[in-house]
């Protein structure tokens, strides 16, 4: 019975503090959107249904990306024509991989050393940085982007 | 003098027989000497052209090619399609290449080998399990899984002069089975056995002319054919026969059959498509059946041969009885030559002529996008080169996406003219799709119609872009992180700007209400005028200018303060760009329709490599995707979610020019930046807005694709506070109206809101307290 009861008031404090929940407020409607055509009836119109009241807009965890496995076996690949110095191949198999993986750092991090050898400082530079701005909490891919980027730094001195 | 003058006269007079031989000897020498230059001109000529490069070879623009892989978002029924597109034959069984059979949620298939640049592709079985729209496993013959495999890309069009010749040349190794050997057999049984013509088929032809009384037959050997179709014309005259002659006799003197007859087999006319006309059984193979010609089989093959004797005649489209008579006609010479058996003639002459629905070589089915490869080709290539050199050109186009895009143009342009009753085929509209990241250009809309060569809007149509600029002025303000974060309290108040020389410039809100002091993450989502001009006056128009120069818009921009507003003229694909940087985190990247470019030979000639440049900071593009999420949650844009489901993270912005002219939307998710412009050719105004016209372009289309969420994940020097928008003061979660908002380290705001210090126990310890537990 005590332990019903509790299940009720909690579940009718739940509601209570749902139904008074501070969600955000917008600022009245949207400027600018008109109202539709006074002699059309909202049911004859196309557009669907309003959307339900605004959410927060929170950042949110990198997310595994369904690609990373075939992602991994081209960045492989990758490694292998930079090992024997076929960089154009290299480059051309990273970016294979950066169209299935945008944000993955090790693309970056192939490309960037791929232009290192091919004395495309600048290039090679940029690539580090995006490879770094993906990066997030991976603090080794890290470490080793900016391992590249320091020579990159050693060459343009 | 006189007596010398007449003895020439007595000698010219006098005609003896030892004369006449002489100037017959002399004539024949002539003859014979005149005929020998002929024959060595002829000679030359043929050699001339038969060596090297035969043919003026149109550039083949290729599609991207579909990667597949375990967990990619791939719905079974757009796959299949894709593999209808590419001329896969749906089978019982999956023995050869280009094979495919749909059992349940299973699709089974056979891939053709392709050379990429970075690779070779093979041949091989592949099954595709799907799920809930997901590619969920990809497996071998033995049932082992595979991470990665890919479709060969589509050919989607080519670069052709007005009247053109096309095909696509083979080799006799890339033929299949039976058809140099039916060839043969139906157009010339002696051919490996004459030197160029045949005595026995001129007699026969002879015979036939003469009982008909017309020249009728040609008695043509497979190299006289040849000389025709290469060399010569079609007129049937004594005297280019007998040059055709000789020139066949000089061909087979100088290359061998199986040169003479691979030459025939790319030469030889096979229909028409269009101003092009498709010669050679590479291209007729691609024309007729959607598929490589290797792959044919017995029937497909048997059509083709017959069809060399009149295309036209032939045309299995308009004459599908007679074409058929005289498939069958081809395969019984092929049984009776003992080419096939019996039981495959008569499985063969059973099957009905599976041509494809259309052909399989449109030359122009996206002309939009084919507009954008041409314009990004001449840049490196000369139209010479791109019309003769047989250049095979493979682009990021991605078929899914533009299928996608033509069906959301088609379903919401119409929409919109019923819903404000506007006349049908009043407003027209021009889209992009491209890949976030990689600067791909995916697809493209240059007009209501899909497929219509006209005027390419995506391209050419500059219009006024209107509230679409005004992420860069908000750019601008935090990019300087002391003086504006998204909690800076802007004044909404209506705003005058003195002008020299004119009168000031005023600029109102589109609802001619003032909304007092805004946040800036505010002002931006509801897209206020004031606030914006101000702030951008604030920030002076050039840094403004700056920042949308670093976006990527290259051309010139009116340094005025209307320009704080988008008083300016871009194409949809200027500002693909400038939104491109955006949604790549402030990483510029050139907009590419090319990925590489390979010779005729398939040897590869130019690549057109990925290239970056970072030109924000992560930390202010942070929060410049957090105020376009703000747009499209609770601003003018949220009418995007009308399609999206809310888990699907995008961003976005709105777009209206002065007087309701011009109607944009332009955002991203995780993988796809579009932007879409509607408006009218005449300039005319419209009763629809950025969120009220092209956005329901924009959130059908983003609905339709395979997109993922933007990932908008914190980088490092931005901190999280929650704040009254208000007053822009620190406040808590739960306190009234209370944001969360990104700053970056050490511009939060110093003051707290009342709420702030009052602040009240954690729910869930509260109720524990209550209840004692």
């Amino acid at each position: 019975m005590n332990s019903c009861f509790k299940g009720v008031l909690v579940a009718a404090m739940a509601l209570t503090v749902a139904a008074c929940a501070p969600f955000p407020t917008p600022h009245g409607e949207p400027t600018r959107v008109p109202p539709p055509p006074i002699d059309t009836p909202p049911s004859e119109r196309t557009e669907r249904p309003l959307p339900p009241p605004p959410v927060q807009i929170i950042p949110q965890q990198k997310i595994a990306d369904p690609a990373e496995v075939a992602v991994a076996g081209l960045l492989h690949d990758a490694w292998g024509h930079y090992q024997r110095d076929n960089y154009d191949a290299a480059i051309a198999v990273a970016e294979r991989a950066q169209r299935l993986d945008a944000r993955n750092p090790e693309v970056y991090l192939v490309l960037a050393s791929s232009y290192l050898a091919q004395a495309q400082l600048n290039l090679a530079e940029q690539l580090v940085r995006k490879g770094i701005a993906f990066s997030g909490s991976d603090s080794g891919m890290r470490s080793r982007l900016q391992q590249v980027l320091g020579q990159i730094e050693a060459r343009t001195r | 003098m006189a007596a010398g003058r007449k003895r020439k006269r007595t000698k010219s007079g006098r005609k003896s027989p030892g004369r006449w031989w002489r100037w017959l000897v002399i004539g024949t020498l002539l003859g014979i000497i005149v005929a020998s230059v002929g024959v060595v001109l002829l000679d030359l000529l043929i050699r001339a052209k038969f060596t090297g490069s035969k043919w003026a070879l149109p550039a083949h623009v290729y599609s991207r090619s579909l990667d597949l892989y375990p967990g990619q978002s791939l719905r079974q029924e757009r796959f299949v399609w894709e593999l209808q597109q590419l001329g896969y034959r749906s089978s019982s069984t999956i023995n050869s290449a280009g094979e495919y059979r749909i059992s349940g949620n299973q699709v089974q298939l056979y891939l053709r080998a392709f050379r990429f640049w970075d690779g070779d592709e093979t041949a091989r079985y592949v099954a595709a399990t799907f799920s809930g729209g997901t590619l969920s496993r990809l497996t071998n013959q033995q049932g082992q899984p595979l991470p990665l495999v890919r479709l060969e890309p589509l050919l989607i069009g080519g670069i052709y002069p007005e009247q053109v010749e096309d095909r696509i040349p083979v080799r006799m190794e890339q033929l299949p089975p039976y058809l140099a050997d039916a060839l043969i057999a139906v157009e010339d049984r002696e051919f490996y056995r004459h030197h160029g013509i045949s005595l026995k088929g001129i007699s026969r032809a002879m015979l036939s002319n003469l009982h008909s009384g017309k020249m009728a037959q040609g008695g043509s050997t497979i190299t006289q054919q040849l000389v025709k179709n290469f060399y010569l014309n079609n007129q049937r005259t004594l005297s280019r026969k007998a040059l055709e002659a000789v020139m066949a006799i000089l061909l087979e003197w100088h290359y061998s059959k199986t040169e003479i007859l691979e030459t025939y087999i790319n030469e030889v006319y096979l229909g028409q498509a269009g101003k092009r006309a498709i010669h050679g059984f590479g291209l007729a193979s691609q024309h007729y059946f959607r598929q490589p010609l290797r792959e044919l089989d017995i029937h497909q093959v048997a059509l083709l041969v017959g069809m060399v004797k009149g295309a036209s005649y032939y045309d299995p489209w308009r004459n599908g009885e007679r074409a058929l008579q005289r498939r069958n006609l081809v395969i019984n010479i092929m049984a009776e030559r003992q080419l096939i058996d019996a039981q495959q003639a008569a499985r063969a002459e059973r099957t009905p002529l599976g041509i494809s629905a259309h052909p399989g070589t449109d030359s122009n089915p996206f002309p939009a996008y084919l507009e954008l490869v041409k314009r990004q080709l001449r840049e490196d290539y000369q139209d010479r080169d791109l019309r003769n050199e047989g250049l095979r050109v493979f682009t990021n186009f991605d078929p899914q996406v533009q299928r996608q895009l033509e069906e959301s143009v088609t379903a919401q342009i119409g929409a919109v003219e019923r819903d404000y009753r506007l006349a049908k085929n009043t407003l027209e509209t021009a889209a992009v799709v491209v890949r976030v990241g990689t600067g791909d250009v995916l697809a493209l809309a240059g007009g209501r119609q899909a497929g219509f060569a006209g005027f390419n809007r995506a391209l050419d149509a500059s219009r006024s872009v209107g509230s679409t600029l005004k992420p860069a002025v908000y750019l601008a303000a935090l990019e300087q992180p002391r003086r504006y974060t998204l909690a800076t309290l802007v004044s909404d108040a209506p705003v005058s700007f003195p002008i020299a020389g004119n009168a000031p410039w005023e600029p109102r809100n589109y609802d001619r209400t003032n909304h007092g002091d805004v946040p800036l993450y505010r002002a931006l989502a509801q897209s206020y005028n004031q606030a914006t001009a101000r702030l951008g006056m604030e920030l002076g128009v050039s840094s403004v200018v700056d920042v949308i120069r670093r976006l990527g818009y290259e051309q010139s921009l009116p340094e005025v303060p209307a320009l704080t507003l988008g008083g300016v003229t871009m194409t949809p694909l200027d500002v693909a760009g400038i939104y491109h940087t955006i949604a790549a985190d402030g990483f510029y990247t050139q907009l590419r329709a090319i990925n590489s470019v390979y010779t005729v030979d398939n040897q590869p000639l130019k690549r057109y490599p990925y290239n970056v440049e970072q030109r924000f900071s992560p930390q202010a593009m942070h929060l410049l995707h957090y105020a376009l999420q703000s747009v499209v949650r609770e601003g003018t844009g949220k009418g995007v979610y009308r399609w999206l489901p809310q888990s699907m993270v995008v961003a976005g912005k709105t777009g209206t020019s002065n007087g309701q002219r011009d109607s944009w939307f332009s955002g991203y998710s995780g993988n796809y930046l579009s932007v879409v412009w509607m408006g009218r050719d005449d300039n005319e105004k419209m009763p629809v807005t950025g969120g009220t016209g092209a956005l329901r372009v924009w959130a059908e289309l983003m609905a339709r694709l395979d997109n993922q969420p933007f990932p908008f994940t914190r980088p490092e020097g931005v901190v999280y506070h929650w704040v009254d928008p208000g007053s822009g003061s620190l406040t808590e979660e739960g306190c009234a109206g209370a944001h969360y908002l990104p700053f970056v380290v050490g511009s939060e705001p110093q003051l707290h809101s009342p709420c702030y210090r009052r602040q009240t126990p954690d729910v869930v310890d509260w109720l524990k307290g209550v209840l004692n537990w």
